[in-house]
């Protein structure tokens, strides 16, 4: 029943993290930045 | 009209709407959804409905709440009736207003079990009850399901007027003064024991070395290793639309109402964007690496996965709270989980009253006192019902119709409001007033046609599988059904008394709009 972490589940994971953490990143660098996009 | 109150800053806005979404799902339903749907896979259609579901919705419905603050409401029947000039859109907005109010009601309470599980495990309380049957008794005996550790309810009463008193003097204090504060100390608070609490979970390893395999890498295991043949089943694919949906707190109104705070030209896609991502980054990062991984570790995947489907309170209250007493310090362990699910509840619920106090305030003239304590008062009469007949299940019948049902009929009937009445190139303009990032081309047409779409099936596929059995009541014991028609009888004399309500509110003040 238990089971070994796979490569696909690590690579996964990892990229699910990554992605979340630079979603997160971006928007906060972008905050800080502050600037107004023309429109 | 007066001035209405604003945020302070950005960073609190953030924040505040972060605390709107990140609740006790993040931690307990996430990982139990990803565990039960094919691990990592689910991942794929998770993100795919974060892009096409909550993101566009996310900017909706902040743009419906500063278009309504712009209009003096806060609240969903006037934002409707500002975008749609027809009689009957006040009314549909009063689904929303009924929405937040009875989860409200009822979320109050099961805030209220964190923050007794918190003092409990300070207090070393439920030490002693260290299996899982014990614990479950335990919990039954609070809740006045079982007899017991606790003989009466008053134990779980004493920490329901805590909760709600806590939640008033937030609430009291206002929009800048009281919410925004509050969630600039607590979500930072959340954050730290949420990375504190992973980093713990990590360091366990294997607790028992007669059980190698039962080790927190195979938790994780169990939560991401992919099971592909899932990704073919529609059901996965709704799961974790509905996850999505759930896990951002849209469809409630809530997130309207803080919105109608902003200022005219205040970006809201870039903010929206930050919320969203502060909810993902806890619930994917955070919460799928506390509470499952720690179970596994202690009692192997078939156990946990027994667990799981006992639901998220078993594996959140029961299996956790055995598993703290099997570890160092493991009852200040204890205590930051419950008080972080209390953090995450109580940013929660201040924010499911604020669309009623708004239509208070906005549609009577009630100063802001006199609103946020006839909605305590009101919540504490009705929360009676819910502590007295829990174990009948009147609280899951409130969830499925409030929590559940009505939130995907709210999100589908904005978005049609927004997108095809109120128009998309209109809308479009004003998602992107003031906008601090460029909103890609591309989600003019997901939030025109994919996220209706996207939320229509949902609502059909839910109708079907669970909401008219649902409504017939089908496998509830005999003993049950009269408690929750009484359920039933509470929520249309409330949706009763909101409807009601508006057409007085509407008759007072006689409306009259100079849309731009």
């Amino acid at each position: 029943m238990e089971e070994k972490f796979t490569l696909a589940g690590i690579s996964l994971m990892i990229t699910a993290w990554s992605l979340v953490s630079l979603l997160f990143g971006y928007s906060i660098y972008k905050i800080l930045k502050g600037n107004k996009v023309e429109q | 009209m007066k001035e209405r109150e604003r945020w302070n800053s950005r960073i609190g806005l953030i924040l505040a709407m972060a605390g709107n979404a990140v609740g006790l799902g993040n931690f307990l339903r996430f990982p139990v959804q990803a565990a039960e749907n094919g691990g990592g896979a689910f991942m794929i259609p998770y993100f795919i409905a974060f892009i096409f579901l909550a993101i566009p919705l996310m900017w909706v419905e902040w743009s419906i709440g500063r278009f309504g603050g712009r209009h003096h409401h806060g609240s969903l029947p006037g934002m409707f009736d500002c975008l749609w000039h027809h009689p009957i859109s006040k009314y549909l907005g009063s689904i929303g207003l009924f929405v937040s109010t009875i989860i409200f009601i009822y979320y109050t309470y099961i805030e209220s079990w964190t923050l007794a599980f918190s003092f409990f495990s300070i207090t070393k309380e439920y030490f002693g009850y260290d299996t899982i049957e014990e614990m479950r008794n335990f919990l039954g005996s609070y809740q006045g399901v079982n007899e017991g550790y606790f003989s009466s309810l008053s134990t779980a009463y004493i920490f329901l007027i805590i909760t709600i008193v806590a939640n008033f003097i937030i609430l009291y204090r206002g929009i800048s003064g009281g919410i925004e504060k509050f969630a600039k100390f607590a979500l930072p608070l959340l954050f730290i024991m949420g990375v504190g609490l992973m980093i713990y979970v990590f360091s366990i390893g294997t607790p028992n070395p007669e059980f190698p395999e039962r080790n927190v890498w195979n938790g994780l295991a169990f939560i991401w290793n992919p099971d592909f043949s899932k990704m073919w089943d529609a059901k996965v694919w709704l799961a974790a639309a509905g996850q999505v949906f759930f896990t951002l707190s849209v469809g409630m109104g809530t997130l309207q109402a803080y919105a109608s705070y902003l200022k005219e030209n205040d970006d809201i896609v870039l903010s929206g964007l930050s919320t969203a991502s502060i909810n993902e980054f806890v619930e994917v990062v955070i919460g799928g690496s506390i509470a499952i991984p720690i179970a596994v570790a202690f009692f192997g995947v078939a156990a946990t996965i027994s667990i799981a489907e006992g639901g998220a309170f078993n594996l959140g209250f029961v299996s956790l709270s055995v598993i703290f007493q099997n570890i160092p310090f493991g009852n200040i362990v204890g205590f930051v989980w419950f008080l972080l699910l209390f953090f995450a509840g109580i940013t929660s619920s201040v924010a499911m009253a604020q669309p009623l106090i708004s239509f208070l305030k906005e549609q009577f003239n009630f100063s802001h006192k006199k609103a946020v304590t006839v909605i305590g008062v009101g919540l504490f009469i009705c929360v009676n019902f819910v502590v007295l007949f829990l174990k009948h299940g009147f609280l899951d019948e409130l969830d499925y119709w409030a929590g559940t049902f009505f939130l995907v009929v709210i999100a589908l009937v904005e978005i049609i409001i927004f997108a095809w009445i109120f128009g998309m190139d209109k809308a479009w303009d004003e998602i992107n007033r003031g906008a601090e990032l460029k909103t890609p081309k591309l989600f003019y047409y997901i939030i025109k046609y994919i996220t209706p779409a996207y939320l229509f099936v949902i609502l059909i596929y839910w109708t079907y599988q669970e909401a008219i059995p649902t409504l017939l009541m089908s496998g509830k014991s005999e003993v049950d059904i009269p408690y929750l028609w009484g359920a039933r009888l509470m929520m249309v004399l409330i949706l009763s008394i909101l409807l009601w309500m508006i057409y007085k509110g509407w008759k007072i003040n006689k409306f009259n709009y100079h849309i731009d």
